[in-house]
């Protein structure tokens, strides 16, 4: 029966050339079919970006206090989770845990995908885009800016780099001998680009978490550190590393569930929730101390009280809970425990809660920094994103699903694939 | 540069604003936005994305019933000044001959990240393309260029003014020069007081000594004083962050 | 040399790598910066060179001195004048966007004929044929001019004289109110000399806040020290309530009973220094009235006969209008009992015509009505106005901007803006030294734009009358006075005149009957409009001045209206919420805003430019400044 299924659905003659061989894939109007949603989408995303740039940011509903919206919040979480790529090639090529080969390719993919997309929302959230470059041309070395935008546009060259020899390996472009050539000299390359993307993400993702551990001006962000690094730009690396490779999980087994196929053997995953949970952990602890020692002593200094910063509806204490604890030491626990872990609907709720926690620590740093007054007369403002501003995200969003869809497609991104299909056709003829 | 505005010694301009003398009339805020080029609001422009360079805000005290208006420009950090360290491109500058932290529109890209680090909620962001009614750009200050859409502005103490008068005192062979800000020209209670503050003798120096910062605590070292009889303003100033009352966000 | 492919892949690297040694990157880089920092749509800015010209501004009555600022001619800032007599170095924040007044996007350069747009001269000639009928059919003529004392009032008053039955009309303005009041029971011109004056106290009169110059009052209250007491009564927390050194919270409507109550106490405790029947109007009675505790207004009614001389003003308020006809009485009543030395007689201005209130003008007798173009930056409703017009009436307005009451107006003569043409300046009527200046043109005026004298010389030639004179004649009838002192500033000049040295004496002060309020049921609050100087007067509002509405919370905008945060919450109404607010004479979309300085049961409506005409019909056609009221979510 399944067989038949497959038959039915093999591509038909118009691209079934450039699928690999004995990779099995849907056909071509219904890939199309697939992707009319995903094209709709980028289509209105790309008419709302093109509303901001063509007419000004009013086109927003960001104003002078909520300067940053949506787009930085989802920018500092999309990145976030992108981190599984430089942290799987580091675990994979420097460290040589053999076993996430079977991820890398979609890791890397992810990777770019997240990278290049906060790049173009970057685009429209700024002011003069055709400026971005005077960054490089007249940098100020003393923000963390400056070291976000150097090692984002270092890292997405690196990124784009190690998607090459995944792309090069597709049926048709192997065919050409250069090609081939090359990319066997860039898997050579392949350790040395991971050292260079782990050295760039590493201090990307801190300079991000730093970029709002910096402002002194906004006590309820800044946090003293060590030398010119405040501790978000710490804990923002860890957490990164801690979702990465969860996330690198999440994505596959969502591939897993849309394609309905085995791709990759449950001990990757095994592997990739156990190091999850143990830097989880870790930055659940460092987490910890970092805000009662904000709480205590910075804010103190500042003069601000703790409770101020919880005082105003909808941001009261059970925003702190729901970071820390819910969806940081309660997810961390459930991915160290083997016992949890090996049940994969409480491995898959592990991941999604780790996730969700990072996600709603850049929203805390982001949107809730930005909501709470800091001169003692003003007051707690509320921002609403508006249909441009999340039009333009989702637009990335569609604009990452079509591009992983192409991928998986046409390259060949899980080397498990061959082997679990054969074993799950041995399987049912046993059966 | 050249040698001989070297030569001259650094000056730390500075402000001392009087809130008992501070009538809440506006007059500065609006000389302020002709001073700079600042257009007239966009037809949808609000509180929240409007272009104040200086704004007067009120402020009340429940327990005496006092009202104060307190004029919030600029505070011209001196101390690891929170605009300049973030901003990526160098597009703020503090002049080392006076104190005052510049912004270069020309140079700004409009990632607003200044502004989430000024405290004082004093950087604005141009969200629309600035306009005039026909014929009004004629009434244009030929000393500030007008911004484009996409750009981060601030109060500079009217530079503007400081280099006409610069170069009027260079023009008849002097390196001697004073200047008044608009705002402290249009006060009509002389609630401002404006100078060196590296000159001990000057007004803003002596008016300085008896006075409050506000957001003193974050150490960003403003140089606008403020002054007041009143205990429940210098509390306010004092004691900063938002008294905690349970209360729903507006906007 | 072959063309393989790999030397072609060598070429092109090696002419890639040499080009960065090649001026042509970087200087694609530069020009590519400079384009990005300079945008061709942004205006830029005037070139040419910087003189200082003087003027004084004409947004309103208060005659302030300016120096304009300008580049190849054209003013682009403007800046007080030190040491001026009337402005005393200050100026409003109208006056800092005055220049710009003639570029406004409401600016009208074409006369309006019943509301379509004709050239200058057809509508000048539509007003000259509707005085000319009115003249020939013998129907009353009026004109409305809200800064009388000009010479170019005199010439109003002139080309009247040509019109039997006509009358000459001035709106109710907050500095005409008590000196007036006073004028008429002295028998001659009255006036305040503030500077005299130890105690002043203002009741529902805004005495910080737009009243008179504004650098001259300000002054005063920025360098009083423990000199001058200002006291304020008033039912809001107003600007002038924040500034006073005591605010006296009384009730909406209560004027007129504090006024009394203070003078029934000054009766009683045998401080009044004239004859009044106060007396029988008991402590117990005001304190009822007004909300006040009886020691409060015992406190204030010594410390005004204690600490002379004292200043009581009335007048109401730009934009919410006078007081009532009882309250204002009463208010010029208390300076007669405190005997006060600051109230002073003044010299009138050889050419000054005595003004009828527009007020006091019996309702639909009006057939024409000419309204000069000057504003004195006051409100005054159209249904006011209208009220006093006869059925089938015509106006006629002198206007250089487009505002709802010029649209409504049968014809309109397009006029200079401020600063465009020879203007007059006097001083504030309650001044108690008269002063007459001329304001010089910064700017040349559109072509086809009359002057307004030149718009009474056509109408009086139109209905052959003799010429009503001009400007001129107003310099020589003041040198002929010798006396006075000028004060030069540039190339402008005012003259002040000096003191009157004569005695005021009042008459017996007529007995004040309080006016009971009218009570409307089911309106249980109170609408009041509010406002500052010159957001709903004659000419719109500078542009600029959107920084202090639109763009901050310093001053209401549009559409806003404000209760107490205990008034929503009994009405179950939300912070920044729609609401309808409904009165007995109509009803008006509204946008809430929480202000706990607007007493309990009050509704603050802004009244705002073209938004203002919508906020007055919700008050009623003879007082404005308060209706019954009440708030609908909407």
């Amino acid at each position: 029966m399944a067989d038949m299924v497959s038959t039915l659905n093999r591509p038909a003659v118009a691209d079934r050339e450039w699928i690999a061989r004995a990779q099995d894939r849907c056909s071509t109007s219904r890939f199309l079919l697939w992707l009319t949603p995903w094209t709709l989408l980028l289509a209105a995303g790309l008419y709302a970006a093109y509303l901001c740039l063509r007419y000004g940011l009013h086109q927003t509903n960001m104003d002078n206090r909520f300067v940053f919206g949506l787009w930085i919040f989802l920018d500092l979480a999309i990145i976030a989770l992108g981190a599984g790529a430089f942290f799987t090639g580091f675990l994979l090529y420097i460290l040589r845990w053999k076993e996430l080969k079977a991820v890398i390719a979609t890791a890397v993919i992810v990777g770019f995908v997240c990278y290049s997309g906060a790049v173009l929302v970057l685009m429209v959230d700024v002011g003069q885009p055709v400026r971005a470059w005077f960054t490089f041309w007249h940098p100020n070395t003393h923000s963390m800016l400056t070291e976000v935008t150097f090692c984002i546009s270092a890292y997405l060259v690196v990124l784009s780099i190690e998607y090459l020899p995944i792309l090069l390996k597709n049926r048709k472009l192997r065919k050409v001998p250069s090609f081939l050539v090359f990319e066997f000299e860039m898997h050579k390359l392949m350790p040395v680009l991971a050292g260079v993307g782990a050295f760039l993400s590493f201090f990307h993702q801190g300079s991000l978490g730093g970029l709002f551990g910096v402002l002194r001006g906004q006590p309820f962000a800044f946090r003293e550190g060590f030398g010119i690094w405040p501790t978000t730009f710490f804990l923002f690396i860890l957490s990164a590393m801690a979702v990465g490779p969860v996330f690198v999980m999440l994505v596959t087994r969502l591939v897993e569930a849309v394609t309905s196929k085995r791709l990759v053997r449950p001990q990757v995953y095994q592997v990739l929730a156990r190091t999850s949970g143990l830097l989880l952990t870790f930055y659940v602890l460092l987490k910890t101390i970092d805000t009662l020692v904000w709480l205590n002593s910075t804010s103190r200094q500042a003069g601000y009280r703790p409770w101020e910063y919880y005082a105003w509806e909808p941001f009261g204490t059970w925003i702190l809970f729901a970071e820390i604890v819910l969806l940081g030491l309660l997810p961390a626990l459930i991915l160290l425990s083997p016992k949890w872990r090996a049940r994969p609907g409480w491995m898959l709720a592990g991941a999604l809660l780790a996730c969700a926690g990072v996600v709603l620590n850049r929203f805390v740093l982001t949107i809730q920094t930005l909501a709470l007054p800091t001169l003692p007369f003003e007051q707690f403002l509320t921002y609403m994103p508006n249909w441009q501003e999340t039009a333009t995200f989702l637009g990335v969003i569609a604009y990452g699903v079509i591009v992983y869809s192409l991928s998986y497609r046409y390259l060949s991104l899980f080397p498990q694939e061959k082997e679990l299909a054969r074993e799950g056709k041995e399987a049912s003829h046993v059966s | 540069m050249n040698a001989e505005t070297v030569e001259r010694a650094p000056r730390r301009y500075g402000m001392v604003i009087d809130l008992d003398r501070c009538s809440g009339c506006g007059a500065c805020m609006v000389a302020c936005s002709a001073e700079n080029n600042v257009p007239p609001a966009h037809p949808q422009a609000t509180e929240r994305t409007g272009i104040t360079l200086l704004r007067v805000v009120q402020v009340k005290d429940a327990a005496s019933r006092g009202v104060a208006f307190i004029p919030m420009m600029c505070q011209q950090c001196g101390d690891d000044t929170p605009c300049m360290t973030v901003c990526p491109q160098q597009a703020v500058e503090v002049d080392k001959l006076t104190g005052v932290v510049e912004q270069m529109p020309q140079r700004c890209l409009g990632c607003r990240y200044c502004m989430t680090a000024c405290p004082f909620q004093a950087r604005f962001f141009n969200w629309w393309d600035p306009e005039w009614p026909a014929g009004m750009e004629t009434t244009l200050n030929p000393g500030a260029a007008p911004r484009m859409r996409g750009v981060v502005e601030k109060c500079d103490f009217c530079q503007s003014r400081m280099h006409a008068a610069e170069d009027k005192a260079a023009m008849e062979g002097s390196r001697e020069f004073e200047y008044t800000p608009a705002c402290v020209e249009a006060c009509p209670t002389r609630a401002i007081v404006f100078g060196d503050l590296n000159d001990p003798e000057s007004d803003v120096s002596r008016q300085a000594r008896n006075s409050f910062r506000f957001l003193e605590r974050l150490g960003t070292g403003p140089k606008v004083y403020y002054r007041s009889r009143r205990p429940w303003l210098r509390t306010l100033a004092s004691r900063v962050g938002a008294p905690p009352k349970k209360e729903n966000g507006n906007g | 040399m072959t063309g393989t492919r790999r030397n072609l892949l060598a070429f092109g690297g090696g002419a890639a790598a040499a080009v960065a040694f090649t001026p042509i990157p970087w200087k694609l880089l530069d020009d590519v910066s400079i384009w990005t920092q300079n945008w061709s749509w942004i205006p830029p800015v005037p070139r040419g060179e910087i003189t200082v010209k003087h003027s004084a501004c004409t947004m309103c009555g208060a005659g302030c001195g300016v120096q304009a600022h300008c580049v190849g001619g054209q003013p682009f800032g403007l800046a007080p004048v030190a040491g001026h007599p009337l402005s005393h170095g200050g100026l409003c924040a109208l006056a800092y966007g005055a220049h710009q007044m003639p570029y406004h996007a409401r600016r009208l350069r074409k006369g309006l004929s019943r509301g379509a747009e004709v050239a200058p001269d057809v509508a000048l000639a539509h007003a000259v044929e509707i005085l000319r009928d009115a003249r020939d059919a013998r129907r009353v003529v009026a004109v409305l001019d809200e800064r009388p004392g000009r010479m170019v009032s005199a010439m109003y008053a002139r080309l009247l004289g040509g019109l039997p039955g006509s009358v000459y009309l001035t709106p109710p303005a907050p500095e005409r109110a008590t000196a007036g009041i006073l004028s008429g029971w002295a028998g001659r011109p009255a006036g305040f000399d503030f500077e005299k004056a130890r105690t002043i106290l203002s009741i529902g009169t805004p005495l910080l806040d737009g009243f008179g110059a504004a650098g001259a009052l300000l002054a005063l209250w920025a360098n009083r020290e423990d000199r001058v007491r200002f006291l304020h009564a008033e039912p809001r927390q107003s600007h002038t309530a924040a500034l006073a050194d005591r605010w006296i919270a009384i009730r909406p409507g209560s004027e007129a009973a504090f006024a009394l109550g203070l003078a029934g106490v000054l009766v009683r405790d045998g401080l009044a220094k004239a004859p009044a029947p106060y007396g029988a109007f008991s402590l117990e009675e005001a304190a009822r009235r007004t909300g006040l505790r009886p020691d409060t207004i015992l406190a204030v009614a010594h410390e005004l006969a204690g600490r002379g001389p004292a200043l009581v003003i009335g007048g109401g308020d730009p934009v919410s209008g006078p007081l009532p006809r009882d309250a204002e009485q009463s208010i010029a009543a208390l300076n007669v009992l405190l005997g006060s030395e600051a109230v002073c007689p003044r010299h009138p201005l050889p050419f000054e015509r005595p003004a009828t209130p527009l007020l006091d003008v019996p309702d639909g007798t009006i057939s024409v009505l000419i309204a000069d173009a000057a504003s004195n930056g006051c409100a005054l409703p159209e249904a006011v106005l209208r009220r006093k017009l006869a059925n089938n009436a015509q106006i006629i307005r002198l206007s250089a901007f487009q505002t709802t009451a010029a649209r409504r107006a049968d014809v309109v003569v397009p006029v200079a803006a401020p600063s465009e043409a020879l203007e007059e300046v006097t001083a504030p009527a309650c001044n108690a030294r008269a002063a007459w200046g001329l304001a010089p043109p910064l700017v040349e005026r559109p072509e086809g734009v009359y002057t307004v004298p030149e718009v009474v010389a056509r109408l009086a030639e139109g209905c052959q009358m003799p010429a009503p004179g001009s400007i001129d004649e107003a310099s020589e009838a003041i040198q002929a006075l010798g006396r006075g002192s000028t004060f030069e500033f540039g190339d402008a000049s005012i003259w002040t005149d000096s003191e009157d040295s004569g005695q005021l004496e009042f008459a017996a002060l007529p007995e004040i009957r309080l006016e009971e309020p009218s009570l409307a049921d089911g309106f249980p609050l109170t609408l009041m409009p509010a406002g500052w100087r010159g957001a709903a007067a004659a000419i719109p509002l500078p542009p600029l001045t959107t920084k202090l509405y639109q763009e901050s919370e310093l001053r209401p905008g549009a559409r806003e209206a404000r209760v107490h945060p205990a008034t929503a919450r009994d009405l179950g109404l939300a912070r920044q919420s729609r609401a309808t607010a409904e009165t007995p004479y109509g009803s008006a979309a509204v946008s809430l805003r929480f202000d706990e300085s607007v007493p309990p049961g009050v509704v603050e409506v802004a009244a705002h430019e073209d938004d203002a005409a919508r906020v007055f019909a919700l008050c009623g056609d003879t007082c404005w400044r308060s209706a019954p009221a009440r708030l609908r979510r909407s």
